[in-house]
């Protein structure tokens, strides 16, 4: 009986064995067959007569972020307007970017766009290994030594954050303006100082005030910031960051006007019954220039600091309050803009955060 | 400039930022109390904010999208408690690894149906929850701005906290609660059913933190950000250790922390001479230090916290 269950037992296993012996088998034809079948719809003839230029953009936060929405943006009306090929990779942590920079290199890309201050380090040490391979970084520190396959750009805006300065100088009744923004870091202080020199360019009385809530992404917080400047006095608000628009809504509510500059893309659609402006960031006309450095093979490097005049900053109205906005400062502020982009004005860059500089 | 106006202002902003920190703290205090350790809360809140958001822009119900955010806190907390109390898998891994898990969920789900390409402008929605006025209350002078005008949410987790202070301390139930989070062994040979109970508090602490998640999407604001909670989950299971697992005591931390941080936003906005913004900003991380240097000496949490429990009969 005993040796009967054994020899039960052996078949038992022996047929689990064959089994599994089957089913890998299987599964590795079904994988030839596959591969073949796949790989050779893609080994196909394709007639493309002009090379498609390949680009590749990693992000570290989503792409609703828009620091990020600006790029895809632009890479978006590229891939419709320029005939390139695009893909992304979001939420891409500064740890594993080497690895993701890497792959898109060995798949072919021509551009590769770090679009992160924290990628930078890697950046530099790939460029360096991958001559011919383009890349543009986005943001990072302007004293290091760049490869010349390198270009770094940044949100070089400040000339529209001046303009919404000087608006927001000239029409405030209370004499108190604010901003809410996320860390005292040089591109965000670059923006608010721009900010604070405008209003001041015109209303030497004018009080500053920046309140920083120490998150990228925080509305509920960014809201009560706001609310804390409307108590303090604020008739005008530069949100840099998600948050003030509700709070100035809650005082409209209660019968204050409190208007707001958006920041980066025209964020007027959100709240249009408050925000006047939006400060913001264009980079179509420098995608297309990378793109045509590409085509013609004259790839070059360095830093980008492009302003108003390279269609890359702009300060852009809110159609629905375009009104509320008085004839006299409309002029001054179109006036200001015409003289940014014939280079006749400079609006000075401050990559600190002094509130005495604004006393 | 200091005006009553400033002031009311402060207090009213703190009990803003108190309220989901509140609701959360008090459900997960409940579950701590029985020997669990959820840290999951953070993941349940901002599903609960997804939720809440998606119901709130596809139908724009906002009674709808409450309901539907508990019930998404409530599974996500039932699925925690198969996981540690059926399975006993460590509770800090399964609590963390259900944080990573919803974050992946909540965007991949947002991408999913607002498409890959998305409009320089977020979705949002148009009207969010309205603060109800509490007739005659309300008109107190001075108080009755700060106290009666809130979202019924911050009523409701003022009155949880009395609420769970008299059923941890004054009730069999909470006995029972209690004995299990010191004991679960004895409690179990006491014939108390140590599972069950456990179970039945983390789908109950489920559904609040999804509610107070939600609060963040379709309350405050109008919008689901990634990852918008932004630790607030955490910062609640802390106040909790602070408060030495007494709801009572939870309240005012929580009141204290979330005042703290108001101030100082109002410290930066009112530009107080002789505070530079650098101190402000350190405000709350000072205070969460000093105070638990203060009171968090010597304190000690449920005996059972955080270990799997095994039934030996």
């Amino acid at each position: 009986m005993i040796k009967m269950c054994a020899i039960h037992d052996n078949v038992k296993r022996g047929i689990s064995k064959m089994a599994v012996v089957l089913i890998v088998a299987l599964i590795i034809v079904v994988g030839i067959v596959a591969w073949y079948a796949f790989s050779s719809i893609g080994v196909a003839p394709q007639p493309t007569p002009v090379k498609k230029i390949k680009v590749a953009v990693i992000y570290v936060t989503p792409i609703e972020e828009p620091w990020n929405t600006v790029m895809h943006e632009a890479m978006t009306w590229a891939v419709n307007n320029l005939g390139v090929e695009y893909v992304y990779s979001e939420k891409v942590d500064t740890a594993d970017v080497e690895r993701v920079i890497r792959e898109y290199i060995a798949a072919g890309y021509d551009i590769i766009i770090p679009h992160s201050w924290g990628y930078h380090e890697v950046t530099i040490k790939i460029a360096k290994e991958f001559p011919n391979v383009a890349f543009a970084q986005g943001s990072g520190p302007t004293d290091l030594e760049y490869p010349p396959n390198v270009v770094l750009y940044d949100y070089w805006i400040q000339d529209a954050a001046y303009l919404a300065g000087v608006t927001a100088g000239k029409m405030t009744k209370t004499n108190v303006i604010g901003v809410v923004t996320a860390y005292a870091v040089p591109d965000v202080n670059r923006l608010v100082n721009a900010f604070a020199a405008g209003a001041k360019s015109v209303n030497p009385g004018v009080n500053i005030r920046a309140v920083f809530i120490e998150s990228w992404f925080d509305p509920v917080k960014g809201k009560e910031a706001a609310k804390a400047l409307i108590e303090a006095g604020a008739d005008f608000i530069y949100a840099e960051r998600y948050g003030p628009f509700e709070a100035a809504r809650e005082a409209l509510k209660e019968g204050k006007t409190v208007y707001c500059f958006g920041n980066i893309v025209d964020q007027s659609g959100l709240a249009p019954d408050v925000v006047l402006a939006s400060v913001t960031w264009d980079l179509k006309t420098f995608v297309k220039h990378l793109i045509e450095m590409k085509r013609a093979g004259k790839w070059e490097g360095g830093i980008y600091n492009w302003g108003m005049k390279e269609g890359w900053a702009k300060l852009v109205w809110n159609p629905e309050l375009k009104t509320k906005v008085p004839p006299d400062v409309l002029k001054l502020v179109e006036d200001l803009e015409k003289q940014i982009i014939d280079g006749k004005f400079v609006v000075p860059i401050y990559e600190d955060w002094v509130p005495e500089r604004w006393k | 400039m200091i005006t009553a106006e400033v002031i009311l202002g402060l207090l009213y902003s703190s009990i803003t930022l108190l309220t989901p920190l509140l609701l959360a703290g008090l459900a997960e205090l409940l579950v701590e109390r029985s020997g669990i350790l959820n840290l999951s809360l953070e993941g349940t809140m901002l599903m609960g904010a997804f939720v809440a958001f998606m119901v709130a822009f596809y139908t724009g119900d906002l009674y709808y999208a409450t309901l539907l955010a508990s019930i998404a806190g409530a599974v996500l907390c039932l699925l925690f408690a198969i996981l540690t109390i059926t399975l006993a898998l460590d509770q800090m891994v399964t609590g963390l690894a259900l944080n990573l898990l919803t974050i992946g969920i909540t965007s991949y789900l947002y991408r999913a149906s607002f498409g890959w390409y998305v409009s320089p402008i977020p979705p949002h929605i148009q009207t969010t929850l309205q603060p109800i006025e509490i007739p005659v209350l309300s008109q107190i002078l001075v108080i009755g701005k700060i106290l009666f005008s809130h979202l019924p949410h911050t009523y409701a987790a003022f009155v949880l906290v009395f609420l769970t202070w008299w059923l941890l301390f004054k009730t069999e139930k909470g006995l029972k609660i209690r004995a299990i989070g010191e004991d679960p062994q004895t409690a179990d040979y006491l014939g108390i059913n140590v599972n069950l109970t456990r179970y039945a508090l983390l789908i109950l602490e489920g559904c609040i933190a999804g509610i107070a998640g939600s609060l963040l999407s379709i309350g405050y604001y109008n919008m689901f950000l990634d990852n918008m909670t932004q630790g607030r989950g955490y910062i609640a299971i802390a106040l909790i250790i602070l408060s030495r697992w007494n709801p009572l005591l939870l309240l005012g931390g929580a009141f204290l922390f979330s005042f703290i941080d108001a101030l100082q936003l109002r410290i930066q906005a009112f530009n107080i001479p002789f505070l530079p913004y650098q101190f402000a900003l350190m405000l709350p991380y000072l205070f969460t230090i000093v105070l638990l240097f203060v009171a968090g000496r010597k304190v000690k949490g449920p005996a059972s916290l955080a270990k799997p429990f095994k039934k030996l009969r």
